[in-house]
């Protein structure tokens, strides 16, 4: 694999002609996306109208979810690849729940995404952990947390005991014509957390910084 | 050679974006010198405008749902900043700071209404089908959204141009902003072109925001990715020179993809601020200077 190229644009950024032409120059087999928020969509319209769809430029975004795909025009970006922990197809009895509260609670026309499940999962684990504890105090909710199991709309997730974080599937999507995300590609099964890069080989020399 | 001309393209394709989005402040700021930062938010409220017509007549009508809204973005934005200017800018004449923070705030509080209108989240502008892909001349790939952007932009200034320098509003004009006490006592009735005036300003940056809408996001922040720019281009301009105005969105356009497209992203930013800031150094009155109650 080759880079062929790396361009950063402002935070919030909307004219993205420049980029999509050095894209369009590099003669790119992929793209690597990490723009956040209202760029995406810039991003996606502009290279719509340089006449780049996913079947000529396939794109991989880490920050687009159905609801971004909402406000692109799911025309604008069918095909195109995205990574996930969670899509509203996540099959499972606790995600069809989920789905219909959501949809009965917000319009039926609303998607439900990664971030939206996230914060949904976050507040049960946060409750199970109080109820654990017995008490809101901030020290004894962390240490009730410790391996706390709660059935997501993801799937089973486990909030780990050294550093907090919980278990997730991977999961790589493809944007289809109706603006929600297949699951194409999944981990067996949750990976455990390692927020501080420990078993990564490239990460080795790294140090955190004192203090 | 065909990278460049790419580039090119580019460039004029945002510097019509640039003139655009400064027309309405050429009158507002540039021959009032009412500092108004809600100016943004005028151009995001004829987004919604078009979205509001795409939701209204069907997303089967998108042509005149599109082409309907940039004669009712006009009003609503007209309106909108009609109605700013009786009930607080008319109170703020000659005090700029005043006026700088009454607008700002008044810009938070239209982005927290489209919030509670609209959601915080973006909404899909569909694009008219004959706005879709585009055609290659030469080895350079033009969108027809650019083109129509660039001809949409064009068509205005020229009207833009007729109103102020051959109908009898524009002379009007003129003279409140050169002589506001001559031109009173000439018999012009000055609160009411002062009225005028920002009527067209406002209404211009709702025509903006449709157009905006082919290339961007429609969200509540749309008018803050915007402002800055506007700002710039009517100072570096001139202030209250449409001439000014097209030469400097042009030039900023142009060098901005190509500082750009040498550098990055971020450093072709920082390039034409510097840029800017040399020139305003060198030539504080702009590229097209005269005589005006401004603020330069």
């Amino acid at each position: 694999m080759e880079i062929t190229g790396e361009e950063y644009a402002p935070l919030g950024s909307t004219e993205f002609s420049t980029i999509v032409n050095k894209v369009k120059a590099s003669d790119s087999d992929a793209v690597f996306n990490t723009l956040n928020g209202d760029s995406n969509v810039a991003f996606f319209k502009q290279l719509d109208g340089a006449g780049l769809p996913s079947s000529k430029l396939p794109i991989v975004s880490v920050s687009i979810a159905e609801d971004e795909v909402r406000a692109i025009g799911a025309d604008k970006v069918k095909g195109q690849i995205v990574a996930w922990n969670y899509y509203q197809t996540t099959p499972g009895a606790a995600n069809e729940k989920f789905v219909k509260a959501y949809k009965a609670a917000y319009g039926d026309d609303r998607v439900t995404d990664d971030p939206i499940e996230a914060a949904y999962v976050a507040v049960y684990l946060w409750a199970a952990a109080v109820e654990k504890a017995g008490t809101t105090d901030v020290e004894k909710v962390k240490e009730a947390s410790k391996g706390l199991e709660f059935d997501a709309p993801e799937g089973k997730v486990v909030v780990d005991g050294e550093n907090q974080h919980i278990t997730k599937t991977a999961r790589i999507g493809v944007i289809n014509e109706e603006g929600l995300i297949d699951t194409v590609w999944e981990s067996d099964g949750p990976i455990k957390p390692d927020p501080f890069l420990e078993t990564y080989p490239w990460a080795k020399g790294m140090k955190p910084v004192d203090g | 050679m065909e990278a460049i001309l790419n580039q090119l393209f580019a460039g004029v394709s945002y510097g019509s974006i640039l003139l655009l989005i400064a027309l309405g402040l050429t009158f507002t700021f540039g021959q009032m010198g009412v500092i108004n930062m809600a100016h943004g938010e005028f151009i995001m409220f004829g987004a919604y405008t078009t979205y509001v017509l795409q939701e209204v007549l069907g997303k089967d009508q998108i042509t005149y749902a599109f082409l309907l809204s940039l004669p009712i973005a006009l009003v609503v934005a007209g309106a909108m900043g009609l109605l700013l200017e009786i009930t607080l800018i008319k109170r703020l004449y000659g005090r700029p700071l005043d006026t700088l923070l009454v607008t700002w705030g008044v810009a938070l509080v239209l982005q927290q209404l489209a919030r509670d209108i609209f959601g915080a989240n973006n909404v899909e502008v569909v694009s008219p089908s004959w706005l879709d892909g585009g055609i290659t001349i030469a080895g350079v790939d033009m969108a027809y959204n650019r083109l129509f952007i660039i001809g949409l932009s064009l068509a205005i200034t020229a009207a833009a141009w007729v109103v102020v320098g051959k109908l009898k509003q524009g002379r009007r004009m003129r003279a409140v902003m050169q002589n506001r006490q001559l031109a009173g006592a000439s018999g012009i009735n000055t609160p009411s072109v002062d009225r005028r005036t920002f009527f067209l300003g406002s209404g211009l940056a709702g025509v903006a925001g449709v157009a905006i809408t082919q290339l961007g996001s429609v969200g509540p922040n749309l008018g803050t990715n915007y402002i800055i720019d506007a700002f710039l281009v009517v100072i570096v301009g001139g202030l209250g020179h449409l001439r000014g105005a097209v030469i400097a969105a042009l030039s900023l356009g142009i060098l901005n993809s190509l500082a750009e497209y040498w550098s990055s992203a971020s450093l072709g930013k920082v390039i034409v601020f510097l840029a800017i800031v040399v020139f305003l150094q060198f030539r504080p009155e702009g590229i097209v200077a005269s005589e005006s109650r401004g603020l330069a």
